[in-house]
């Protein structure tokens, strides 16, 4: 069965000066009839599907559009054209320490972070000390994040997301912090939500990681769909093709 | 609508709480640093006024109070959330919950405030030898209006301020016009006939009309003008709340 489904998707980008706009600018430009000129496809005519209960690995050079990809099944952006079909409920971890507040401690953040993720203040209370122990942050849980490293915040953040029952998990490059002992708790935590039936997709430039968790692979490339299917010979493509920043040396 | 669903109610409260904690740096001074400007100006325009403004209204003093504090609510609650979403662009850009709690809860975290500010101002009316009466319990529904109103206003204009950044200068131009055009500092009754018009299509004019009637005056308020009030910014948000909803689908996009 398949749980997310992609048709012929493309997501357009407008690039650069129209993000910043203004009135002024919108009423001049309708009189010169001038158009804010820069688009790019961060994806382009994307089809696939992942299976329930699956690993599922995306791969690819920098800009390649892997996280814009996360971001249109997590539904934060929508398609320019094509569909995402995605059935079942998501739980998304796509930038670390996103929405935590610096100024408060561990403990408030735990519970400002779980809203964030639909939870409600009774699980996150039932679950505290599991999301405690998972982070292994007890020292430092009324310590304001401020004073976190980069680890321990990654360490906090993924402890909380870990107590959103999903259907669906969507990882962007969490392995990039934390350390070895803690990286390995992620990843029998991620097992155990397979074995869960739960579909995990995750996106590294951990190659190996890649080839050991994931049993099937996309890579993707300026946008680009390359393969898609066995990993080992997903993998293979990608370290033997020449990526676009290897082109430019 | 949204509020429905238990986990969105949670989130708004978390957000506001430590919303407000951050604003004013969740200290008792840091709270009093929101009152300074508020209690300077009405220092200002005590001293000017009272002798001019005295002939007109009773109770200038307390008279120019009410007006203070609940403009002050008005004009800080929409120029805040106004750039709500811009400020928490990295929430919209990472998470999915429903865009508007971002707004909401921006406007719950001055309103906070505000109520402290009203406790203050009832505390104070009280020592000043107002009597309490039961028209104060009145105050809350006022307040109640004042807050949909606000939150009617801040929805649209902060999702247009995301496409549109000059919004927030626009906006602040507007805010200090409302100033002077809202009866805060002088009395409808000092105001010609005609000009009068103006000030009486201000909402904002009624809503603080109302307050000072049943916090000073000990009259019942002119509920018609409220409920007048309140059906239009029900309109208005139900309005501005489906243009969120519109252009909400591009916000991660732009921010």
């Amino acid at each position: 069965m398949n749980v997310i489904e992609f048709e012929n998707l493309s997501k357009r980008f407008r690039a650069g000066g129209e993000n910043r706009t203004s009135i002024f600018k919108g009423i001049s430009s309708a009189f010169t009839g001038r158009k804010t000129a820069g688009a790019f496809w961060a994806l382009r005519d994307i089809t696939f599907s992942v299976r329930k209960g699956e690993i599922f690995g995306i791969i690819g050079p920098n800009g390649s559009g892997k996280t814009t990809l996360l971001k249109t099944i997590a539904g934060v952006l929508y398609p320019t054209s094509g569909v995402v079909r995605v059935s079942g409920s998501i739980n998304f971890f796509l930038s670390l320490g996103a929405g935590c507040q610096r100024e408060l401690t561990g403990r408030e953040n735990v519970y400002l972070y779980g809203a964030l993720l639909g939870l409600n203040r009774g699980t996150i209370r039932k679950n505290f000390d599991r999301i405690v122990d998972f982070a292994g942050l007890h020292d430092f849980i009324d310590t304001e994040l401020t004073h976190y490293s980069s680890g321990m915040y990654s360490r906090l953040t993924f402890a909380v997301a870990m107590q959103a029952e999903a259907d669906i998990i969507l990882l962007d490059e969490i392995m990039a912090v934390g350390d070895i002992s803690f990286q390995n708790k992620c990843f029998e935590t991620i097992k155990e939500f397979r074995d869960r039936g739960k579909t995990i997709l995750f996106v590294s430039h951990s190659l190996d990681l890649v080839s050991e968790y994931c049993g099937r692979s996309l890579y993707l490339d300026r946008g680009n769909m390359v393969a898609c299917g066995d990993t080992k010979q997903v993998v293979e493509l990608y370290r033997g093709t020449p990526t676009a920043n290897d082109k430019n040396v | 609508m949204i509020f429905m669903k238990n986990k969105y109610l949670d989130l708004t409260v978390q957000m506001t709480l430590s919303e407000f904690r951050l604003r004013d740096q969740g200290t008792l001074l840091g709270f009093f640093w929101t009152l300074l400007h508020p209690l300077l100006l009405f220092l200002i325009l005590n001293l000017l006024f009272i002798k001019w403004m005295g002939k007109f209204v009773e109770h200038y003093p307390l008279y120019l109070l009410v007006g203070i504090v609940q403009w002050n609510f008005f004009a800080s609650a929409t120029s805040y959330s106004l750039s709500s979403l811009i400020r928490r662009a990295e929430l919209v850009k990472n998470f999915t919950f429903p865009r508007e709690i971002i707004v909401v809860s921006s406007v719950l975290t001055v309103f906070l405030s505000h109520l402290f500010e009203l406790l203050i101002l009832t505390a104070f009316l009280l020592l000043s030898g107002a009597t309490f009466t039961p028209l104060f319990f009145l105050v809350p529904l006022i307040v109640l209006v004042q807050l949909i109103l606000v939150i009617s206003i801040s929805l649209p204009l902060s999702a247009l301020c995301v496409y549109y950044r000059d919004i927030e200068r626009i906006w602040g131009l507007i805010v200090t016009a409302g100033f002077f055009l809202t009866p805060i500092f002088y009395s409808l009754s000092a105001i010609s006939e005609q000009r009068r018009l103006l000030l009486l299509l201000n909402p904002m004019t009624h809503i603080i009309t109302a307050s000072r009637s049943c916090l000073i005056y000990n009259n019942a308020p002119n509920f018609s003008l409220l409920g007048i009030i309140l059906l239009l910014s029900l309109l208005i948000l139900f309005i501005g709340f489906k243009i969120f909803r519109k252009m909400q689908r591009k916000f991660a996009e732009i921010l």
